[in-house]
C-alpha cells in the first residue's frame, strides 16, 4: 500500500506518494530523476549511494524511502550554490580526482560529511571518512589531495562557513 | 516523468566558471571537461536512463555449470501480469552467436550450458518487482553433464568437450614461438631458474555494473544505448546474432562508469536488442545487479605458468622457456587473443637470444576469461619479474643492476625477435628508480622495522603493447566539424569510460584551432554520427584516435583560414591566424568571426575527416598466421620501472604497501593529471590483484559475488604513490605521446612479491598474497630453519 | 536489486512492537538500521510479509544509573555509540567495537542493538541463489551445506564487532518479552546454531544494554582483523577482559571471547581459568594466548584456512592482552569513584 511522504530534497520540499519497499535511492533516480546518486551494489558494500540523510552520509539503497518522511536529504545535485560548485566539487575538477566518475558523487558527499565535522582532517582521516566508497579508477590519491585542498579553500573562507 | 522518450543527448554539460573560456594547451593538467558533469552529477551513464513507458528486461541465468538444455518452462512466467515477453533461443533469428574471434557464445543458451551464467530466457516486465518473480517462474530442463575446472583436468585425454565442434577440442587456442635452441643453450647457462605461478581469476569490479536502455523506433531501426568499450563492434555482432542488418541497429556509448576490459565485447547489447524487438516500441533497460556481474561478466583470465631461465655467470639471460596454461572459461571472448599478447609479452623487455614460449588458451566451465587491463601480460609479468629476482638472488647480483644488463634498448631485437624501431625507455626508467632514496636508502629504512615486522623493498621492469598488432587493422577515423554557429564539434569515435580521452581530444582540437573549451562541442561515440575508430582498448585511444584527430583538425583549421584568406581578400593564409572566436589577418589586424564565416561555407566544407592507422610490425617472427590474426607481433611499447616498499606483519601476514614509485615511458604527455590517473589507478588495482582479489570458484559457482568477499582496495589500503614520467619523444604518436592505460597494472603484484620475499626471505608463487599465504610461508620457512 | 513487497509497521514503543510481534508471528521480521535486513531481502534470503521497523521508537541519550551501570539504548545508532562520551569513557571497548562495524555510512543506519542481533554469514548463504546454488541450504530451510557437503549442520559465522566486546565487558540485555522484561547476559543470548542464532523468544526484543559499572584495576579491550581498514565484517575480532589484584601484578578476573569464527562468540575458558591468580608477564601473557588459540575452535571457511584463524587468533589475543595489562596496570580505564 503506498503511503505518503514529505521529505525535503536539496531543500526543496517533495511529497510523494510510495510503496514501502521502494528504496530511498530509487525514488531519487526513478521518481525525482536524481540519477546524480549512483547505484553500485544495492547492499552497502561500496558506497556510490551515498546521500546526506540529516547530516550524516548514508547508503540510500539501504534506507527506505518510507523512512525518509520528515527528513532532510542532501544528493549530490543540491550541492551547488547559486549556480557556483561547492568547494569540494571544485576541488575535484581542478585536481583531477575524477575519472570514471561513477564514485563520485557519493564521494563528495562523504568528504563533505567529514569536513562538516572535521574541517581539517589529517591524511588518515580523509582516508578513514572514504573507506566506505570504492573507487576502481583513481587509486584514491588524488582525491584525497582534493578534499585536502578544499578543507583548506573552506577554512581560509572564514568561519561562517561552518 | 513526461515526456521522457525523448533520444538522449550526450552533450557534455561544463562549467564556464572553471575553464570555460581557456584555450587548452598540450603539456598542461587542464580540468577534464567531464569532471564538470560528473562533480554535479548531471553526466547521464548508460544506467542512468529511465525513459516514460520503459519497460524492464532481466535474464534467467542456468545456475549450472554444464549441461545440455532439454526445455525452457516460460509459461508460469508468461501467466504473472505484468510479464511482456519471456524469450527464448527460439525467438532469436539469427546466429544467435557472439565473439570476436571465434563466435562461439550463446545469447541465450540453444544447444547447451556451459557455465552457471549463461543466458537461458530473457524476461520482460512492466516493473522491476514483476521481473524478480517471473525470472524465478522461468525454469528450465536441464540434463547434467560432468564439467572441466581446471586447465589440468580440461586438458586430459577422455575429459569431457565444453564445444564438441571445436577442432582443438578444449584448447581454444595454442600459441607457441622458438626463437635460438634453447635446448642446447641451457647447457651454456651458468645457472638455471626454474619456477611455477598461479594468478587469480579477477573481476574488474567496475562500480558502474553492465546496464543499457534500448527501443525500436517507429523508422525500424534498433537504437542501444549502452555501458561499452566497443559501439562499432557491437553493432556487427548484435546484428549478426539477431539475424538484423547492421544499419538497422544505432549505438549509441554515453560515459562508461568504468570498464578496464569487462565492457570490450557485448554484454547486454544483443539482449537488449533482442528485448527492443519485442517491447512494440517501448524503450526496455536492463542492469545487472552485482551478483549478477560477477557471475555472468568476463573476468581477468587465471594462469598457471612454468618458467625455466637461465643466464651466464655475468648476468646476462641466455635462454628462457615457459609454458603459459590460460583459463579461458566457456567461450573465447578474448582469450585467444589474451593468450597471444601474453606470449608475447612472457619474456619481459628483455634481450634473450634463446626462447622457447608456449600458450594455451583452454576451455573450462569456469567464468568466462576475457579483457581486462593487463590482457594477459599482468600474469606474464607475474611470473618474469619474480624470475629476475630469483635469478639476482642465485647470482648474487642487485636486481636493478641484471635488469639494466639485459634490458631491450632502441634497436635490439625483443626476445620474441622484433626489432625495436620506436622510443623505447626502460632504461631511463631503470636509472630513474636506481637513483631515487625509496631505492637508494632502502637499506636503512628496512632496519627500522619495528617488532614482528619485517621491510622489503621491490622493483620491476615493465614493457606494454599498444594496438592491435598486425592483422587487425587498428584504424581510428576522426571528424571535426566548424558548426553553422561557428563553435567546433569533436566526433570522437573512441569511448571514455572514465580514462580520459574524450577530455584529451578536447584539449588536442583547442590547442590547434585556438579555440576556448566553451566553443568546442564533444560528440561521444554513436555508429550513426562519430565514425568507426576501433575499441577504448589496448592502450591505443589517444594513441590511435589523437593521431587522426590531429590530421582532421589540422585539414579544418587550413581550410577555414584559407577561406578566411579569400573573404579578407589577402593572398595567403599564413598571414592569417586562428583566435577564439575568429580568425584574424596579422598584418591588418582584421578579424572575421567563425560564425560568420561558417556561413559561407557548405557542411561538406565545415567537416574534416582523417583516418590513421597505426604502424605494425614489419618482421615477421616464426609464428603461424593463426598467432598473427590473434594480433602478433607488436611493434610499439610503452616501458616502466616500479619499486614499492611493503611491511610485512610477520604476527598475522599481512602485507602493508608503504610507498609506491612508478616511472614510465608512455612518450610525451598531453594532460599531466590524465597521465597520472592512468597510473594511480592502475597500481590500485594491481595492489588489489597482489594481495586481495581472487574470485573464488566451486565447481564453476562463484563464491564471491559481491564486494563484502571480493575485496578490492579502499582508500584506507592505497598508499602514497609518485608517478614520473621519463618524457621521451616518440615520432609516431600524436605529440609524441604512447599508449599509458595499462602498463602500470602489471606491475604491483610481482613488485609486491619481491619485496615481500626481500623481507621475509620466502616466495610466494600463488597469489593474491593473503595474510593466510604468507603467514603459512613465514611459518613453512621457520619450520625449515628449526631443521638445519 | 528490488525488494520484495511487504507490509511496514512503524510501532513507536517496543511495546506496541512486541505486539506485532505476537500478532504476525513468523512473517514479521524487524528492522532496527535495515543494513543487515534490507541486503537479505533483496537476495530473497528474508521475504516477511511485513516489516516491523523500530525506527519511530524514541531512542534515549545513554546514561549512567545510580551504581555506575551504563544504559545504553538498543536503537542507538553505532556512529553515536562510538562517539558518545560516555560510552567512550566508561566502555572503550564498545565505543571501539562500534566504530570497528562497517563503514560511516552503515554505522549511520545500523542500530547496536543490529549488531548484537547479525544474522551469521556464509559465502554461499548470502547470495541471491537467482544464478546457482539453487537448492536451499540449511539457513534456507533446506537439508544440506554447501560448504560440507556431507554434513548436517549450517556452518555460518557469528561476525558481530560488538558481541564480543559487551562479552568482556559482561553487559546484559534488558528484553522486552510480552509484558514483561527480563535481563539475559549478552553472552547468553546465543545457540551456537546459526539457523537459529538466537536464544530469545519469537516475540522477544532487546531494548537497551547495560553494561555493569567499570571496576578498579580493570581494562576491556577490543581488537578486529580484517582485509581492509574499513567496510569488512572481521575475519577475527577478540575482547579480553582483564582485572588485577590491588598490587597490581596478578590476575584477578579475566575474559577473552573471540567473534566472527563459529556460529557464536566463543569463550576460551580454559585461558581465562589459566590466568586467574598468575602474575602477569610476557610469558603468561603469551601462554594464555596460545592457550585460546588451540582450544577455540575456528569453524570451516570459504575465505582462509582453520590453521592461519589459530594464528590470528593467537595473535590478537595476545595484543589485546598486553594493551589490557598496560591500561589495568596504569590506571586507564579506572573509573574514578
Amino acid at each position: 500500500m503506498k503511503r505518503i511522504i514529505q521529505m525535503t530534497v536539496n531543500g526543496e520540499p517533495v511529497e510523494l506518494a510510495i510503496e514501502p519497499n521502494r528504496t530511498l535511492l530509487q525514488v531519487l533516480r526513478e521518481d525525482l530523476e536524481l540519477t546524480g546518486t549512483k547505484h553500485g551494489c544495492g547492499l552497502g558494500d561500496c558506497g556510490a549511494c551515498t546521500v546526506i540523510l540529516d547530516g550524516a552520509p548514508v547508503n540510500s539503497c539501504l534506507v527506505l524511502a518510507v523512512q525518509a518522511n520528515g527528513r532532510e536529504v542532501l544528493t549530490i545535485e543540491g550541492l551547488e550554490e547559486n549556480g557556483d560548485l561547492h568547494p569540494i566539487q571544485k576541488a575535484f575538477v581542478e585536481k583531477g580526482a575524477i575519472q570514471c566518475g561513477f564514485c563520485t558523487s557519493g564521494m563528495i558527499l562523504s568528504a563533505k560529511a567529514l569536513l562538516d565535522h572535521n574541517p581539517r582532517p589529517s591524511e588518515i582521516d580523509i582516508r578513514t571518512a572514504i573507506s566506505g566508497n570504492l573507487c576502481r579508477c583513481t587509486g584514491y590519491q588524488k582525491i584525497v589531495e582534493a578534499i585536502q585542498a578544499a578543507s583548506e579553500t573552506m577554512a581560509g573562507s572564514g568561519g561562517d562557513a561552518r | 516523468m513526461k515526456n521522457k522518450d525523448k533520444p538522449p543527448e550526450l552533450q557534455p554539460f561544463f562549467d564556464k566558471n572553471i575553464a570555460g573560456d581557456v584555450v587548452p594547451s598540450i603539456g598542461i593538467s587542464m580540468p577534464r571537461i567531464d569532471a564538470y558533469a560528473k562533480v554535479t552529477g548531471r553526466e547521464r551513464y548508460a544506467a542512468d536512463y529511465y525513459g516514460f513507458d520503459m519497460i524492464w528486461a532481466g535474464v534467467k541465468r542456468a545456475g549450472i555449470p554444464h549441461a545440455r538444455l532439454k526445455s525452457v518452462n516460460t509459461q508460469a512466467a508468461e501467466n504473472l501480469p505484468g510479464v511482456i515477453a519471456v524469450l527464448t533461443h527460439k525467438n532469436i533469428s539469427g546466429s544467435n552467436r557472439q565473439g570476436v574471434i571465434r563466435k562461439d557464445q550463446p545469447v541465450l543458451v540453444d544447444d547447451k550450458v556451459r557455465h552457471c551464467g549463461d543466458a537461458v530466457a530473457l524476461v520482460l516486465a512492466e516493473d522491476k518487482e514483476t521481473l524478480a518473480k517471473a525470472i524465478k517462474l522461468t525454469s528450465a530442463d536441464f540434463e547434467p553433464l560432468p564439467g572441466v575446472f581446471t586447465t589440468e583436468t580440461a586438458l586430459e585425454e577422455n575429459a569431457p568437450l565444453v564445444h564438441e565442434d571445436h577442432p582443438g577440442g578444449n584448447v581454444l587456442l595454442k600459441a607457441s614461438l622458438e626463437i635460438g635452441s634453447v635446448q642446447s643453450a641451457k647447457e651454456h647457462c651458468d645457472v638455471l631458474v626454474e619456477a611455477c605461478f598461479e594468478t587469480p581469476l579477477v573481476e574488474h569490479a567496475y562500480l558502474e555494473t553492465e546496464a543499457g536502455w534500448a527501443q525500436l523506433k517507429e523508422d525500424g531501426k534498433l537504437e542501444i544505448v549502452a555501458s561499452t568499450q566497443t559501439p562499432f563492434r557491437d553493432r556487427m555482432e548484435v546484428a549478426d546474432a539477431l539475424g538484423l542488418e547492421p544499419e538497422r541497429i544505432r549505438m549509441i556509448a554515453p560515459y562508461a562508469g568504468g570498464a578496464f576490459g569487462g565492457k570490450d565485447g557485448v554484454t547486454v547489447q544483443s539482449l537488449l536488442g533482442l528485448a527492443a524487438l519485442h517491447a512494440n516500441g517501448r524503450p526496455v533497460k536492463m542492469w545487472w545487479s552485482r551478483e549478477e556481474s560477477f557471475i555472468a561478466g568476463t573476468k581477468r583470465h587465471a594462469a598457471r605458468m612454468y618458467y625455466r631461465l637461465g643466464a651466464k655467470a655475468d648476468g646476462s639471460l641466455h635462454s628462457l622457456d615457459t609454458r603459459l596454461y590460460f583459463d579461458t572459461g566457456p567461450y573465447d571472448h578474448l582469450g585467444g587473443v589474451v593468450i597471444t599478447l601474453a606470449l608475447e609479452h612472457s619474456g619481459g623487455p628483455y634481450r634473450i637470444p634463446n626462447v622457447s614460449f608456449k600458450g594455451w588458451a583452454v576451455y573450462t566451465n569456469n567464468p568466462i576469461g576475457g579483457a581486462f587491463r593487463g590482457f594477459g601480460v599482468a600474469q606474464v609479468t607475474a611470473a618474469m619479474e619474480q624470475m629476475m629476482d630469483m635469478l639476482a638472488e642465485k647470482l648474487a647480483m642487485d636486481p636493478l643492476k641484471l635488469r639494466l644488463k639485459n634490458a631491450v634498448r632502441k634497436g635490439d631485437k625483443n626476445c620474441v625477435g622484433v626489432t625495436l624501431t620506436h622510443s623505447t625507455g626502460l632504461v631511463e626508467c631503470l636509472e630513474a628508480v636506481a637513483r631515487h632514496p625509496l631505492w637508494t636508502e632502502r637499506a636503512a629504512w628496512k632496519s627500522k622495522a619495528g617488532p614482528f615486522k619485517r621491510r622489503g623493498a621491490g622493483i620491476v621492469a615493465l614493457m606494454h603493447a599498444s594496438g592491435y598488432g598486425p592483422v587487425v587493422p587498428d584504424v581510428a577515423n576522426a571528424k571535426v566539424e566548424l558548426t553553422a554557429e561557428g563553435k567546433i564539434k569533436v566526433y570522437c569515435g573512441v569511448v571514455d569510460m572514465g580514462q580520459g580521452n574524450a577530455a584529451t581530444n578536447l584539449q588536442i582540437a583547442g590547442s590547434i584551432l585556438c579555440q576556448n573549451v566553451d566553443r568546442i562541442e564533444l560528440i561521444l561515440p554513436d555508429t550513426d554520427r562519430t565514425l568507426p575508430s576501433g575499441s577504448a582498448s589496448a592502450s591505443r585511444c589517444t594513441y590511435t584516435f589523437g593521431n587522426a584527430l590531429i590530421g582532421a583538425c589540422e585539414t579544418l583549421k587550413l581550410r577555414i583560414l584559407q577561406r578566411a584568406a579569400d573573404l579578407l581578400m589577402v593572398d595567403d593564409c599564413d598571414e592569417t591566424a586562428l583566435i577564439p572566436g575568429a580568425v584574424r589577418h596579422l598584418p591588418t589586424g582584421r578579424e572575421i568571426p567563425l560564425h560568420r564565416l561558417a556561413t559561407f561555407m557548405n557542411e561538406s566544407e565545415r567537416t574534416a575527416t582523417q583516418r590513421f592507422r597505426a604502424p605494425t610490425a614489419k618482421e615477421i617472427p616464426p609464428v603461424g598466421n593463426e598467432i598473427r590474426l590473434h594480433g602478433f607481433p607488436h611493434t610499439l611499447f610503452s616501458y616502466g620501472a616500479h619499486l614499492v616498499r611493503v611491511e610485512v606483519n610477520e604476527l598475522t601476514g599481512v602485507v602493508d604497501v608503504k610507498r609506491y614509485l612508478s616511472v614510465s615511458d608512455c612518450g610525451k604527455i598531453i594532460n599531466p593529471h590524465v597521465y597520472e590517473q592512468q597510473i594511480q589507478g592502475a597500481i590500485a588495482q594491481g595492489i588489489g590483484y597482489a594481495l586481495s582479489e581472487e574470485v573464488q570458484v566451486n565447481e564453476g559457482k562463484v563464491l564471491t559475488a559481491d564486494l563484502a568477499t571480493f575485496i578490492i582496495p579502499a582508500a584506507s589500503d592505497v598508499p602514497e604513490i609518485e608517478s614520473q614520467p621519463v618524457e621521451i619523444y616518440e615520432p609516431s604518436g600524436p605529440y609524441g605521446l604512447k599508449g599509458v592505460g595499462e602498463i602500470a597494472t602489471n606491475g604491483p603484484l610481482p613488485a609486491i612479491a619481491n619485496a615481500v620475499a626481500d623481507a621475509c626471505g620466502v616466495r610466494i608463487f600463488r597469489s593474491p598474497l593473503t595474510p593466510s599465504r604468507v603467514l603459512r610461508a613465514l611459518r613453512e620457512r621457520l619450520s625449515e630453519g628449526g631443521v638445519h | 536489486m528490488q525488494l520484495p513487497r511487504f507490509d511496514l509497521k512503524r510501532p513507536s514503543s517496543f511495546h506496541e512492537a512486541v505486539r506485532l510481534l505476537v500478532e504476525y508471528g513468523n512473517a514479521a521480521k524487524i528492522s532496527a538500521g535495515g543494513t543487515d535486513l534490507l541486503p537479505r531481502m533483496k537476495y530473497r534470503i528474508a521475504a516477511p510479509a511485513t516489516v516491523i521497523s523500530l525506527k519511530r521508537i524514541p531512542v534515549s541519550e545513554p546514561f549512567q544509573d545510580s551504581e555506575g551501570n551504563l544504559h545504553v539504548h538498543a536503537l542507538v545508532r553505532l556512529s553515536d555509540a562510538a562517539s558518545s562520551n560516555l560510552v567512550r569513557t566508561n566502555a572503550p571497548a564498545l565505543a571501539d567495537a562500534a566504530l570497528a562495524v562497517g563503514s560511516e555510512q552503515i554505522r549511520n543506519m545500523g542500530t547496536l542493538g543490529g549488531n548484537v542481533c547479525l544474522e551469521p554469514r556464509c559465502h554461499y548463504y548470502n547470495q541471491s541463489h537467482a544464478y546457482q546454488f539453487m537448492d536451499p541450504c540449511f539457513k534456507r530451510g533446506g537439508n544440506l551445506c554447501y560448504l560440507v557437503p556431507k554434513g548436517n549442520r549450517c556452518w555460518a559465522l557469528a561476525c558481530s564487532d560488538t558481541v564480543p566486546a559487551l562479552i568482556g565487558l559482561r553487559a546484559a540485555a534488558v528484553v522486552q518479552s510480552g509484558d514483561r522484561e527480563y535481563t539475559i547476559p549478552v553472552e547468553e543470548l546465543f545457540t551456537g546454531d546459526p539457523v537459529r542464532p538466537l536464544c530469545l523468544g519469537e516475540t522477544d526484543l532487546i531494548t537497551d544494554i547495560v553494561v555493569p559499572a567499570a571496576r578498579p584495576r580493570t581494562a576491556v579491550v577490543f581488537r578486529k582483523l580484517s582485509p581492509r581498514g574499513g567496510i569488512d565484517f572481521a575475519t577475527v575480532n577478540c575482547a579480553v577482559m582483564l582485572k588485577l589484584s590491588e598490587d597490581r601484578e596478578a590476575c584477578e578476573d579475566a575474559i577473552i571471547a573471540i567473534g566472527a569464527v563459529s556460529g557464536k562468540p566463543m569463550r576460551a575458558g580454559q585461558a581465562e581459568k589459566n590466568l586467574l591468580g598468575r602474575k602477569i608477564a610476557p610469558d603468561v601473557i603469551h601462554e594464555a594466548a596460545g592457550r585460546t588459540a588451540s582450544e577455540i575452535r575456528p569453524s570451516m571457511r570459504c575465505d582462509c584456512s582453520i590453521s592461519y584463524l589459530r594464528k590470528c587468533i593467537e595473535s590478537l589475543t595476545q595484543a589485546a592482552l598486553e594493551t589490557a595489562y598496560q591500561r589495568a596496570s596504569s590506571g586507564d580505564g579506572v573509573k574514578p569513584d
